[in-house]
């Protein structure tokens, strides 16, 4: 992933929106489009609030983020986003429990397959192999930021009526729900995101798709994400904005990386987005070292996280420790990968590598037709797809990304 | 020639090749539909954007207040005849 690229956008929408999602019982591989079933969107899922994530919100401090940004009235609708369902996880709601439509299903293997075959930079997608409404997402830091060579791993449910309503995304890579890697990306894995409604802002239209969605998170992680807090356009202290970059850059390389190779079984990520971090792992190793190095003369203090998170204590000279043994492990599994061997240009195309990886595992089923509910099928099986009239185009265009 | 008969074509006169909303072909239907045609027809807002009835019905029907194009997030306005 990491490869030439820096998402060229940026500053997507900026706000948050929650979005629901839960683990859907439905194979979610209806294969016939039938006339009935047609998911209209409601909205009124959408305004139900939920008291668990108007409490996670708040330890968030996330009221604050409205304060100077609207009005009174304002605040009335904040409350509506507030307490918007994000969490892809959340049984709670039946946007999630109910099966999929046709419709929904052929527009969620449409956006997959635009992926596909026009991989944006530095992002890779694996539907789940039980469940096509649910998908593994990798973003990897885009380059010269301090998010470069970190592995974000995402977790995204479209509800039973997509594209009427906004798929739900959780941030998985939170060191176990401890760092807070932007103002818009909570340590509970909430994406503020207006296109997701989790946040005020041009909100979710339906011409936007799972690539519109993953490259505005992406923009997200910026040079300067200090400034994404609103109110914080110009430093309340001097250095603020270094201090913070300082901070995201050592818990990318702890949390986004090492964390993140080493405990990718424990977040249960698919093989094939596992392979793509550790194939591109080599590739940034240098620039890994080079980080803790320049950085070496802050270890023993704490961070100063400019909004008041807590935060651990700079130690660059562990993770170089950390890093290193994973550079050894890698290496004695090189094996394990066919293409370990391929030659890498650092910070070249590992990210479309991976992204290929992906379509190799599934590229039976982008033929067309197979809605088999087998299971046995395992990772081909999710991206069944009966997209043979090939009829949609990468969908480019059509992103009113705001 | 005992007798012959008739072929024609038809197409949707429309500015893209894909519904903005589901995305399939203007010359195919919506995926709730079956076949394309005069029970699953395009329509155009006032801002140009095109899609299937179907698809922007049900978008709109979504909408409490106010009523964005999907493309271009000006109000909807059908645009008469």
């Amino acid at each position: 992933m990491a490869s030439s690229l820096k998402p060229d956008s940026k500053g997507v929408g900026s706000s948050k929106l929650p979005s629901s999602s839960s683990p859907a019982s439905a194979s979610g591989m209806s294969s016939e489009p039938a006339e009935s079933a047609s998911g209209s969107g409601n909205d009124k899922k959408k305004k139900k609030s939920s008291t668990k994530t108007a409490k996670s919100e708040g330890s968030e401090g996330s009221f604050d983020f409205f304060d100077g940004m609207v009005g009174s009235d304002g605040a009335e609708n904040g409350l509506v986003y507030l307490n918007a369902k994000w969490d892809p996880d959340d049984l709670s709601d039946g946007d999630m429990m109910s099966p999929p439509s046709p419709a929904c299903v052929r527009r969620i293997k449409n956006d997959i397959l635009a992926i596909y075959s026009d991989p944006p930079p530095g992002l890779c997608v694996m539907p789940d192999p039980h469940n096509i409404t649910k998908i593994h997402g990798l973003l990897t830091g885009p380059f010269d930021t301090p998010y470069e060579g970190g592995f974000f791993y995402f977790l995204i449910r479209f509800p039973h009526d997509y594209p009427i309503s906004p798929p739900r995304v959780r941030l998985m890579t939170t060191g176990n729900g401890t760092v807070r890697f932007n103002p818009n990306l909570y340590k509970s894995g909430k994406v503020c995101l207006s296109i997701l409604g989790t946040w005020a802002g041009p909100s979710w239209s339906p011409a936007q798709t799972l690539s519109t969605v993953l490259i505005s998170i992406q923009s997200l992680m910026n040079e300067k994400p200090y400034h994404n807090e609103p109110g914080y356009k110009h430093e309340r202290t001097p250095g603020d904005s270094k201090n913070y970059n300082d901070i995201i850059m050592h818990e990318t390389i702890r949390v986004a990386v090492c964390d993140m190779i080493d405990g990718a079984t424990r977040m249960h990520m698919p093989d094939t987005l596992r392979a793509v971090m550790e194939s591109s792992f080599p590739d940034y190793y240098k620039y890994y070292v080079q980080v803790c190095e320049s950085h070496l003369h802050l270890d023993g203090q704490p961070m100063n996280d400019p909004f008041g998170d807590s935060r651990p204590t700079f130690n660059f000279r562990q993770l170089m420790k950390w890093l290193k043994t994973i550079k050894a492990r890698l290496s004695d599994n090189k094996t394990d990968y066919s293409d370990s061997d391929e030659e890498r240009t650092p910070g070249q195309g590992a990210s479309n590598k991976g992204c290929r990886d992906c379509r190799q595992d599934d590229n039976l089923s982008l033929e067309g037709g197979a809605h088999g509910k087998n299971i046995s099928g395992a990772s081909a099986e999710g991206h069944s797809s009966n997209t043979s009239d090939g009829s949609e185009g990468p969908g480019g265009g059509n992103s009113n990304t705001s | 020639m005992e007798g012959w008969t008739g072929v024609a074509t038809w197409k949707w006169i429309a500015n893209d090749d894909n519904c903005g909303i589901c995305r399939m072909a203007f010359d195919g239907c919506c995926p709730d539909c079956k076949l394309p045609g005069d029970d699953c027809p395009l329509v155009w807002g006032q801002c140009s954007h095109v899609f299937h009835m179907h698809c922007i019905v049900k978008w709109l029907q979504s909408q409490s207040t106010n009523s964005p194009c999907p493309m271009c997030r000006q109000e909807w306005k059908w645009k008469a005849g």
